[in-house]
This record gives structure tokens, sequence and C-alpha cells, in this order.
């Protein structure tokens, strides 16, 4: 490995995750501002509490009420219920550059005439993508501190926040392992992004679902859910939790492992 | 005695896995030494570009083996891909980036560049590198590609059909590039059907069919064949009942008043044929490589007729 794939790698590409980052920014700002005061959190709760409960459930996971009518509770709902959903689009969109994009466009063939090897191509570019995750993840949270200065009457607390936000990378990195290893299987982009785009909405699904259910099989079978290791409200309330980061990290290696087998064994642009 | 540069033993590959594997390359055994330009000729699909791709471990044989500068291909693929300049048959790149920061991005990955010849090489391929990929038209990405393959003076070309979609000064250009290649000891593996450039600039080559090699002979061996191309052009109507009787007749075409053959042999069994026959006008040519070319594919005596692909051929050559 010399470096130059991943820092070229991260050249072409910085500026998308410029773009990602703003735009989840934005996003972390508008949750931030919209909590107004107390009052507001209140009408919200009371509003909540109107639901059905496996709705309750799927939102909320573990958390109880009272965090949930807290500045806090109603950040890590608002965001962190859908964030995972989100920020799995942009490591699907990473995965299918490491190695798919290439080959489908034919480019693999000429990229792999160059003095490297091919697992070096495949970690330096995942390392790279990996590295841009952490960018995106910073930028949003940037944007939700300058949001919390727009609102001083609310106080957020700014470092479990961030905690949570670094949650959000082990599963990160686990879909952007599995998009690799779908494209080195599937060889066709379009294959690979199908493949890789049920599975990540499966997954949140199985998980809403699974979470209202926690009791039944269904509930069992939620574990199935990469979303069921990265519960954002939990980990607001509680901090972090190292097994499920622990797992998710090992899958993640474990896929990429795979996949930097399979990609030095097979057929390059067939 | 010197080794060869580039060495393949009963090289065979299948493509698609099932019930209907099909064969791509049947058992190649061929050699091409230093300071040697092989041409690798055939129709599409006879398995040039299937070799290509084995010897630069894009892709794994089912069986047999390639060594390049006596390395197995598979086991020292980055040291021989070091030595090595590729050109595909068709260059594709990131077209969002322009053809100036590609080749600095490969000359990095290949540990640097000779930033002079690279110069050279754009001004005597008249190549303009400041725009994006997506703006040049297929001969500047050609020309592109040949600047790639060249760039770090490699031991070995390995060329896909390289003056496909060129004008006809940038391959006059090509062809000088590469027998400067060859003055340097550089070795060119190429493969092409335009024949006119094969019988320009090869030394040897390996005539491919349907994934077997068919031949590999020296240029002018394969020039100095036993049999001229003779043009009639007669009075009346030519017809084929006129030769039917000469074995030593081959290829009859006839177009009203003129038939054009390949005659074997002496012309006297040919003249007492035509005795009586009124001839205006007698062409006698040695044959050209495209020729002898095909009668490897088309109708020679001795290997069968495949009338589809013998069309396609025709077309190829023509274009």
């Amino acid at each position: 490995m010399t470096g130059k794939i991943f820092v070229e790698t991260l050249r072409r590409n910085w500026r998308i995750m410029l773009y990602w980052g703003i735009g989840m920014g934005l996003y972390g700002v508008m949750i931030t501002v919209a909590v107004l005061d107390d009052k507001s959190l209140q009408q919200i709760m009371q509003v909540i509490e109107t639901m059905p409960s496996f709705i309750i459930q799927g939102f909320m996971g573990g958390a109880d009420i009272e965090f949930m009518s807290s500045a806090d509770g109603y950040f890590a709902i608002k965001f962190f219920s859908m964030a995972l959903l989100i920020y799995s689009l942009y490591a699907v969109t990473a995965g299918l550059a490491v190695t798919a994009n290439d080959e489908d466009a034919g480019i693999m063939d000429v990229f792999l005439s160059m003095p490297v090897p091919r697992w070096a191509v495949m970690l330096e570019r995942a390392l790279a993508f990996a590295v841009m995750m952490i960018g995106v993840l910073a930028l949003t949270y940037l944007g939700v501190l300058i949001g919390s200065m727009f609102v001083p009457q609310v106080s957020y607390d700014l470092v479990h926040i961030g905690v949570t936000f670094a949650n959000i990378y082990p599963s990160m990195i686990f879909v952007l392992s599995m998009t690799v290893l779908f494209g080195v299987l599937f060889r066709r982009r379009s294959v690979a992004l199908g493949v890789t785009a049920a599975v990540v909405a499966g997954s949140y699904f199985l998980d809403f679902v699974a979470s209202g259910a926690p009791d039944s099989f269904l509930g069992t079978l939620g574990y199935l859910s990469y979303f069921r290791f990265n519960d954002g409200v939990r980990v607001m309330q509680f901090g972090l939790e190292p097994l499920n980061i622990g797992l998710l990290v090992a899958v993640a290696v474990l896929l990429l492992a795979l996949a930097l087998w399979r990609f030095q064994k097979r057929d390059i642009g067939l | 005695m010197n080794e060869p540069v580039l060495q393949t033993e009963a090289l065979s590959k299948h493509y698609g896995g099932g019930k209907k594997p099909v064969l791509a390359l049947d058992q190649l055994s061929l050699t091409a030494d230093r300071g040697e330009i092989f041409g690798f000729l055939g129709p599409n699909g006879a398995g040039k570009t299937t070799t290509i791709k084995l010897l630069l471990d894009l892709i794994r044989p089912d069986s047999g083996h390639a060594r390049l500068f006596g390395l197995d291909v598979n086991q020292h693929s980055v040291e021989i891909r070091r030595r090595v300049g590729y050109l595909p048959g068709e260059l594709a790149l990131w077209n969002g980036q322009t053809a100036a920061h590609v080749i600095a991005y490969f000359g990095k990955l290949r540990g640097g560049l000779d930033a002079r010849f690279v110069g050279e090489l754009q001004q005597r391929l008249e190549f303009d590198p400041g725009k994006k990929i997506r703006e040049y038209s297929s001969g500047n990405k050609r020309k592109l590609g040949l600047i790639l393959a060249l760039m770090h003076k490699p031991e070995l070309l390995i060329l896909d059909e390289p003056t496909s979609g060129l004008d006809p000064l940038v391959q006059q250009t090509f062809l000088q590039l590469m027998r400067e290649a060859r003055a340097a000891g550089q070795t060119v593996f190429l493969s092409s059907h335009m024949l006119s450039e094969v019988q320009a600039i090869c030394d040897r080559v390996g005539i491919l069919r349907a994934g077997k090699l068919e031949e590999v002979k020296r240029v002018s061996d394969l020039m100095n064949q036993d049999y001229r191309v003779v043009t009639l052009r007669l009075r009346e109507p030519a017809s084929n009942g006129l030769f039917s009787s000469l074995p030593s007749v081959t290829g009859l075409e006839v177009n009203g008043h003129q038939a054009t053959f390949r005659l074997q042999g002496d012309f006297n069994p040919l003249l007492d044929a035509l005795r009586g026959v009124y001839i205006e006008d007698i062409g006698v040519a040695e044959p050209s490589l495209e020729d002898i070319f095909l009668t490897y594919y088309g109708d020679h005596p001795t290997n069968g007729v495949v009338p589809t692909a013998q069309k396609q051929l025709r077309q190829e050559v023509a274009s």
C-alpha cells in the first residue's frame, strides 16, 4: 500500500462528502432550532402519548417517556431515529464507488494494468470512504452545534449528542463493507445497488416492526437487522453500547475481508 | 539462450459456467521475443482480447500457464505490470477528470514519470491533455490510451486494436513509434484486424480462429506463399465452368467479364484450360496479407468454410 489511491479517492470525493455533510448539518440545525421551549416539548409529548403503543415503541425503542419529554429526547427521536437510514444511503454510494462503479464502466481493466495489487485498490478506497464518513458525521454534528446556538433557552447535552453521532459510525462501516462485498459478488453496479438497497430498507422495516413487539418471535427476528444494534435513542439516554459496536465492527471487517478475498480471486471486467 | 518475453503454454479459458460454457481460448501456446513486434490476428470473438486479459492477470485461465519475462503472470502480477504498457480495445476512464490528471495519477502509481517524454508523445500524437475525458472523441481517447501505455517506456507493450479510430496521419505516427520501440529493444504484442498495419510493422503474426491458434509465421514467410492472385478480363462473360477442371485455382470470384482467383503452381494448366478464350487483360499480383489472412478464415481448401465468420471478416478487412 502506497497511499496514492487513498489520497486520490479523497481528492475525487471530498466534495460529495461536503455536500452530504452540509445537507445533514442543515437537517441537524432544523431539528435543533425546532424546539423552542419546555412548553413546546410538553405539547409534543402529549401528542406522542396519543399514538398506539407499537408506534411509540418503534420510534423510541427502550427510552422512557420522561426522557422523551426533554430536549435531548426530542432531538433523539426526531433526528437519530431516521439518521442511520439516511447515512446508510451515503454508505451505499461510497461502497459502490470502491470497485463496482469502475468495473461496470470498464475502467477497472485499465486501472488494474497499473502495478498495484487488487487488494490495495479495494482497501485504500474503502479506507478513504471510511474517513469521509467521519467527515459527514462531523459536519452534521457541527450543524447541531450551530443550531443549538440559536436556541440558548434549550439545554442540549451536546456531549451525549456527539457520542450518539459516533455511535452511528460502526453501522455506516457495516453498510460500506456490505455494499463493497455485493459489488464484488454481483459485478454489475445496478444489481449490487438493488440488493444493497433491499437489505437496507428491509432492515429498517424489520427493526421498526420488531421494536413494536419486543417479546414476540418478530422481536427476536429483529436482531437480523443492523438497525437493532444502533439504537440512537437508547444511546442518547444510556450511553454507548460497546457490545453492539464491537459486533458491527467485527461483521464489517469480516464482510470486507470476504470482499477482498473474492476480488483477489475472480476475473475482472467480464 | 534468451528467454522469451512472452510465453503461453496450453492456455485455455471458458466463459460462463452452467450447462453451456463458451470456449474462448483453446490450448494457446505461443512466444514473443525481446525486440519483436508480434501481431495477433483474428476476427471479433476469436480470443484476442481474452489472451490479452489473461496475460495481464485480469482474468484467470482454466488451464495452462502464461509467463511474461519468465515470471508467472498470476504469482508476479504486480512486478510484471510495472514492466508492461497496456492499451485496451475500448478505453474507459473517469469522465469528470482531465487527461492531464489521469496521466499524472497513473504516473504516480508507476512510481514517477519522464515529463519530457510524455510531452513528446503528446506532441507527436497531437494530443491536448487539458480537457475532461468526456470531451474527447474516440480517436483522441485512443491517443490518450497510447500515451498511458507508452509513457513509462515499458519493456513489453500489449496493445489491443491500437489504431482503431485513429486518423491515417496519426496511424503513421503510431507505426513509427512502434518501430522506435522495437529499435529500443521493447517487445510489442498487438492484436489487430488492420492487416496493413500488421504487414507494415510486425515481425511475426499469430492467426487465431475460434480460440485456436491456426498459424504462427514470420510476416515475410507468410507473404512468400506459393500462390498468386490472378485477375482476368475476358471478352465474353466469364463462368465458373471455365476453371472447374483446375485444382490449382481456388477462391474464384466471377463478376461479369472479370474473374479473380488464386493460382497455385505453374501457369501452364491455366493457359491450357483457357485455350480458345479471348483474354483482354491479365493481372498477376503477389498475395497481400489480406488475401493470405482470408485463406485462413474463409475458403481455404483445408480448413473448411464458416460462412458467417468469413462474411464478418471480409467486412472487417474492408473497413
